[in-house]
């Protein structure tokens, strides 16, 4: 498989304070230097606990913020490659028409007043791609029913709709430019569990029927081990660990991957560890292992920061002292 | 789990609540019934709309006055109804019941630093001590609910706490009046799945120690089969189906209970191999709700009968169910997850990686 985005070294830290008269020099260092490829086809899932800096690195892969430091390079299908840091306005438009950000909450991401047609339309107007009104009002009735909403539902405004057909016409809004690049920040969250499934199977047909590379950010282990073909675990704006799906189910090799899959419920049992923590500072700037002052492993070494290196081809690693071989 | 001959510590029969709108009554509960037994945790699992918070709302008597009640809730063998407002309710919110919330951030005032915070709640219930023997009360109370150095962080306001450390001292909180019942209505969903997994340990930790009742309501039929003795399923404003919580886990009787465990994966599970089985459809409307069984439109073994007039709870053994078609034991345990009560280590996922490649 080609790849076919590379995120590359990224870092993005935020003001703490913002306004004319904010104090300057404190900083909440959200991603600190992340890397890694998404492959063509593939559903890469970004998994981590709240502020661990999953959604700014997916909105610094469509440039909703600008990085500190690192790239974006982008492998379009019909040949070349976007730079992000190098693109112009134009550019920057072709690039986020084959990169599709899917929000949430559909609740929030929907402009009440505006109908569904031109909440779906509304962006690709704008696009060179744009067929007209009559071509374009006819693909919108096709995407509807290509999410199994009615194309006559076109015309009603998103109050209209529960929370699930809310998230389908987000998804709809996503895909009538024929993206390459489906980016789902934590998109079945909000949900109901009985429809949570269907927005899942939704986008797994959806994904096969467009050809689609996705980037999958979601809290819930069960449902990331089930829909994406790759995880990437992050702490405290670095990836810890990344392997396989299917592997990562059957084995861990960092302490944080191990605790976070040993908390999912169905899985909890009393071996894990109990003891109440202070948080992660994040005004700090990381300098050991981020993972340092909750690790039951940790020793002097670890103030020193790893690297997340690949260890048999599929794997990667940031850790010195692994957990060895245990299967739980 | 306590099998002993316990007292009943809540008795709700028959309960309806009734919302007048302008678009209609909106019937939030439509008839629903259950006890609970002194020490017992009962998980209430329901998507929304399904009345799992109206319910113990109304126990707690925290429904507007506009909503019209009808049946009976009783306290330890006494109507809650008839409590006096002014007199009696504030008691039975901090010495007889006690709530915690979902979002630990919204339920304190951030003005208030812990100490004051505490004392607030103490003072109720202490009203002849002295600052300094309340501190010691609040003290005492932050080291069981495993806050570390609660002398200093009695002094920090709520915004120099995280979530979890707010949801463990909402839960302090809660504890100041030694309530006989802690009603915990979606407390860890705001939190993260580490901390999730801490606060569900603190409260069986605290249910043993106190041998307080505890209604956790969630809905997450994974995480109350792990916390929950016995388990209610809500849809609709009815109860479809109560079980002790492992075997419903195990071998759900009613289709919309097996359609909730089943509508997400099971852990280990791949795409690539397994089919997600949906539950079709979406949550009844509670203004005009369908005649028959509620959950009848979204349901595979529905039949005419099934739209006709809502089936009765049928009660089998330690077990009901509202269901004309339910699933039989052995059927449903052929799909169901084997992962409960802790047991779901290793070998099990071996298992499952084993069955799918």
């Amino acid at each position: 498989m080609s790849t076919h985005l590379e995120l590359k070294d990224l870092s993005i830290r935020f003001s703490l304070e913002a306004g004319l008269f904010a104090k300057y020099g404190r900083f909440v260092y959200a991603v600190n230097g992340v890397s890694f490829e998404l492959k063509r086809g593939e559903t890469y899932g970004l998994v981590g606990e709240s502020g661990c800096g999953k959604t700014t690195l997916a909105r610094l892969a469509v440039q909703m913020y600008k990085a500190d430091e690192g790239d974006v390079i982008f492998h379009k299908n019909d040949g070349g490659s976007h730079r992000l840091s190098e693109l112009k306005k134009k550019e920057l438009f072709d690039y986020r028409s084959r990169v599709k950000y899917v929000f949430q909450d559909p609740a929030r991401s929907l402009n009440p007043r505006m109908t569904i047609y031109s909440i779906l339309t509304e962006g690709y107007r704008q696009s060179p791609a744009w067929p007209g009104e009559e071509q374009g009002r006819k693909e919108a009735e096709e995407m509807m029913q290509t999410v199994g909403l009615n194309a006559e539902d076109l015309d009603r405004r998103p109050a209209d709709f529960s929370g699930g057909q809310r998230q389908r016409i987000s998804i709809a809004r996503a895909l009538i430019m024929k993206p390459e690049l489906l980016i789902c920040d934590e998109v079945v969250s909000a949900l109901d569990v009985s429809i949570q499934s269907q927005i899942l199977n939704l986008l797994l047909e959806l994904k096969e029927k467009f050809n689609l590379t996705m980037l999958f950010i979601a809290h819930d282990l069960t449902v990331t081990t089930y829909f994406c073909d790759r995880i990437g675990v992050m702490y405290r704006g670095k990836i810890v660990e990344e392997a396989p799906a299917k592997l990562m189910a059957e084995k861990r090799l960092h302490p944080y991957t191990n605790l976070l899959y040993n908390s999912i419920p169905s899985r909890m049992n009393e071996a894990l560890e109990l003891e109440a923590y202070e948080p992660f500072d994040s005004t700090q700037p990381l300098e050991g292992c981020p993972f340092y002052h909750r690790c039951p492993r940790r020793e002097e070494k670890c103030l020193k920061l790893p690297e997340l290196q690949d260890i048999d081809g599929e794997r990667r690693l940031a850790c010195y002292f692994p957990m060895e071989q245990e299967e739980s | 789990m306590t099998k002993t001959a316990k007292q009943t510590l809540v008795r709700i029969d028959d309960l309806k609540v009734t919302f007048p709108l302008r678009r209609g009554a909106l019937k939030a509960l439509r008839g629903v019934s259950y006890t609970m037994e002194e020490g017992e945790i009962l998980g209430i699992v329901g998507e929304s709309g399904s009345g799992k918070s109206v319910s113990v709302q109304a126990l707690m008597r925290l429904l507007p006055e506009y909503a019209q009640i009808e049946g009976a809730i009783d306290f330890e063998g006494s109507s809650v109804f008839d409590l006096d407002k002014k007199k009696e309710l504030p008691k039975f919110r901090s010495e007889k019941t006690a709530m915690i919330f979902q979002e630990p951030g919204r339920s304190f005032d951030p003005l208030y630093s812990m100490e004051k915070t505490f004392r607030e709640t103490l003072r109720l219930h202490y009203p002849s001590e002295t600052d300094e023997e309340l501190r010691a009360r609040s003290i005492e109370l932050m080291r069981e609910v495993q806050i570390p150095q609660p002398e200093e962080r009695l002094s920090s306001y709520p915004h120099q706490f995280s979530g979890g450390q707010l949801q463990r001292v909402m839960i302090a909180l809660a504890l100041a009046g030694n309530p006989r019942l802690l009603i915990a209505d979606e407390p860890t969903t705001a939190l993260d799945v580490t901390i999730q997994a801490q606060i569900v340990e603190l409260l069986l930790k605290l249910r043993k120690k106190r041998g307080m009742g505890i209604i956790f309501i969630s809905h997450d039929l994974d995480l109350v089969a792990r916390i929950a003795d016995r388990i209610l399923v809500l849809y609709g404003g009815l109860v479809m189906e109560e079980a002790p919580a492992a075997e419903l886990y195990k071998a759900p009787a009613h289709p919309y209970s097996q359609g909730l465990l089943h509508a997400l994966p099971a852990f280990g599970t791949h795409y690539s191999s397994h089919e997600l089985h949906t539950i079709p459809g979406t949550v009844p409307n509670p203004i005009h709700p369908e005649p028959g069984c509620p959950f009848a439109p979204r349901c595979s073994r529905a039949k005419d009968e099934c739209r006709r007039a809502i089936p009765e709870l049928e009660r089998k053994g330690e077990r009901s169910r509202r269901c004309l078609f339910p699933l039989d034991g052995p059927a449903a345990q052929a799909g169901a997850d084997p992962a409960v009560d802790g047991s779901a280590d290793a070998p099990a996922d071996n298992a499952k990686g084993g069955a799918k490649s």
